[in-house]
């Protein structure tokens, strides 16, 4: 009993976390939809990768990280499914979080600036990638509070 | 800029130093020693000494920039000389034996007899019989010396004679600035207005460029190789420049880390800040506050240019006249193969509260990511700085890519900078495209993905704070 409820402390921080990662980040904040998915996408690489202990499949799916809407629509359910199959329940309370966040993608590509918006989701998909991958790792599991940092 | 160094030379109390080049990067000195026994002077030995600052006036160091080591009694080595020279015998070392051990006879100020005409018999006879010395003992003064030779960055090399350097004797001081302020023999004075002063007075052209960048002998700087009716400068007013000049190299001289080139040689981004300020009362303040302060804005900013560190403190100037009437240049520039001077761009308009506002806004940043920089192993990687600018520009040697033109990149850095530093709108899309490229070429040499995260939020700290720059800039 008490560890389920530590787990969900730990969880609804971790969700608090991302909120305040998200509404800090005006670049993040603008594409908060592609964020999500990519921080699901880096929890999946690091199952997969401990999992199969080499690269991670998924990373075939990311074209180089050269990305556009319509692929990275497509990775949210690929996610939660495959994160199913490899029966990793931890998540699910971010993940479906995340999920909720999917309806912040735009329903199609800009007509104009596409190459902006492209580049800028890009680099959001990157940022997300990396946080997801920090999350799985427990590496920003504490709290987001400045800490010291020792030289 | 000229009126500016003239401005900032003239608060100066003159002395040598004026003329002779800063060289802060130096930590050694190897004094090449005479004794004079009666009429005799003979080499005793070679001794390493610790450079310092201070005595820098001992040592009456100017640059050559014809090629030499130095112009009179002193010359640099550069530490690709010192490696050559400490190595095995090859064509090379023999080579740089000659043209930086022993080659003090033909230093510019000395390498002519008529040019020693200034100086007493008695020093003249010195002279010749130390360069003789050379000669006879050239393979003792050679060995000694590269026993001695450290691996620093530079070393300078001088000649003591009677356990005195150059710089304490009268009569080399009178005739190295005697030498310095010497005019071209080929060039005939003419009666003209000076470019500072609007004095009419008699010019001629200095032997040696008042300004490190201005190479008089370049066709396509003046037809005829005659700096006099296109760049005229009287004698004084070469002296303040000399002084100004010297005092900006010294204390207002940023280098900003490039990448390496295609021989895998680290290159760097340098430039001057030049201060504007008619008032000498308040130039004076200006250069007080500069040298006293370790924490002035302009201090901290060598740190922002050259690392990746915290830098939580940055005093403004002690007179708030100072503040409201100062404003900058900024001279960019490199250093070629020959070590020359080549300005890439200048830019005006750059105010001490936009530099300040850099700072503030790099502190904003850097505790905004202390969450994130703690996840890692290395946190003290993540601030920002200057050189993760440059980092993103740098492109790997593994992978060819079009438009990886690296003047094409240090321009587009200079552009940044420039914008930073006067506090136009920097074009973050530009930057993101960069940022993005990085990160692609990470992902193709690996999938890691610790590296991967890492470049990725250098790359956030990295935008998020130009973001900021720019709506700092909006708001104001």
């Amino acid at each position: 009993m008490s560890d389920n409820s530590e787990e969900n402390d730990y969880t609804t921080q971790q969700i608090r976390n991302l909120q305040k990662f998200i509404e800090g980040s005006p670049l993040v904040k603008e594409n908060r939809g592609v964020f999500a998915v990519a921080v699901c996408v880096g929890i999946l690489l690091e199952v997969q990768e401990i999992l199969y202990n080499k690269v991670a499949p998924f990373w075939q799916r990311l074209n180089r990280l050269d990305l556009d809407l319509y692929r990275v629509k497509e990775f949210y359910p690929e996610v939660k499914s495959k994160l199913a199959m490899y029966r990793e329940r931890k998540w699910d309370t971010i993940i479906n979080y995340l999920g909720t966040e999917l309806a912040h993608l735009p329903t199609s590509p800009p007509n104009s600036n596409v190459l902006e918006a492209k580049e800028n989701l890009n680099l959001v998909f990157s940022i997300g990638l990396a946080y997801g991958s920090r999350l799985k790792r427990g590496y920003l599991g504490e709290s987001t509070k400045t800490q010291e940092v020792k030289m | 800029l000229l009126t500016s160094l003239y401005e900032l030379g003239r608060t100066e109390e003159k002395n040598v130093s004026d003329l002779l080049t800063p060289i802060p990067t130096t930590n050694h000195v190897i004094a090449i020693e005479f004794i004079q026994q009666g009429h005799m002077i003979m080499y005793d030995k070679s001794e390493l000494f610790k450079f310092n600052p201070s005595l820098q006036n001992n040592y009456l160091y100017k640059r050559d920039f014809s090629g030499r080591p130095g112009l009179f009694l002193s010359g640099r080595i550069w530490k690709k000389d010192i490696i050559v020279l400490k190595g095995p015998d090859t064509n090379h070392k023999r080579t740089l034996i000659t043209n930086k051990i022993l080659w003090f006879a033909h230093g510019k100020l000395v390498s002519k007899p008529e040019r020693l005409a200034s100086l007493s018999e008695h020093r003249r006879d010195q002279l010749a019989d130390i360069f003789q010395e050379f000669v006879n003992n050239q393979y003792k003064i050679v060995t000694d010396v590269i026993n001695i030779l450290p691996l620093d960055n530079t070393v300078l090399l001088v000649i003591m004679i009677n356990n005195q350097f150059p710089g304490q004797i009268d009569d080399y001081v009178n005739f190295f600035r005697k030498g310095v302020l010497a005019k071209k023999d080929d060039v005939i004075d003419q009666e003209l207005i000076c470019s500072i002063c609007n004095r009419k007075t008699r010019i001629s052209a200095f032997k040696e460029p008042p300004i490190d960048f201005f190479y008089t002998d370049k066709i396509h700087f003046f037809e005829h190789s005659n700096p006099v009716t296109g760049f005229p400068l009287c004698d004084d007013c070469y002296l303040e420049v000399q002084s100004g000049l010297s005092f900006v190299k010294s204390k207002l001289n940023y280098e900003v880390p490039l990448f390496s080139n295609s021989k895998m040689k680290d290159t760097a981004l340098n430039f001057l800040l030049i201060p504007h300020l008619s008032n000498h009362r308040l130039m004076s303040s200006f250069k007080t506050d500069l040298e006293k302060n370790n924490h002035l804005y302009l201090n901290s900013l060598k740190d922002l240019c050259l690392t990746l560190k915290s830098i939580s403190k940055y005093d403004s100037h002690q007179k708030e006249n100072v503040e409201s009437l100062l404003k900058f240049s900024a001279l960019f520039y490199t250093k070629d193969k020959r070590g020359l001077m080549r300005v890439i761009n200048y830019v005006s308009g750059i105010y001490p509260a936009q530099l300040e506002v850099l700072f503030r806004l790099k502190q904003e940043i850097d505790e905004r990511f202390r969450h994130i920089a703690c996840s890692f192993s290395r946190p003290q990687d993540f601030y920002i700085g200057l050189p993760l600018l440059t980092m993103f520009y740098k492109r790997s040697h593994k992978i060819k890519r079009k438009n990886t033109n690296e003047a094409q990149q240090e321009n587009a850095i200079i552009q940044i900078l420039s914008k930073m530093f006067t506090g136009q709108q920097i074009p973050t899309d530009e930057i993101i495209v960069v940022i993005n490229a990085k990160i692609r070429e990470l992902s193709l040499e690996s999938y890691d993905l610790q590296e991967i995260s890492k470049v990725t939020f250098l790359g956030l700290m990295l935008i998020e704070y130009f973001i900021a720059l720019n709506n700092h800039g909006e708001v104001k």
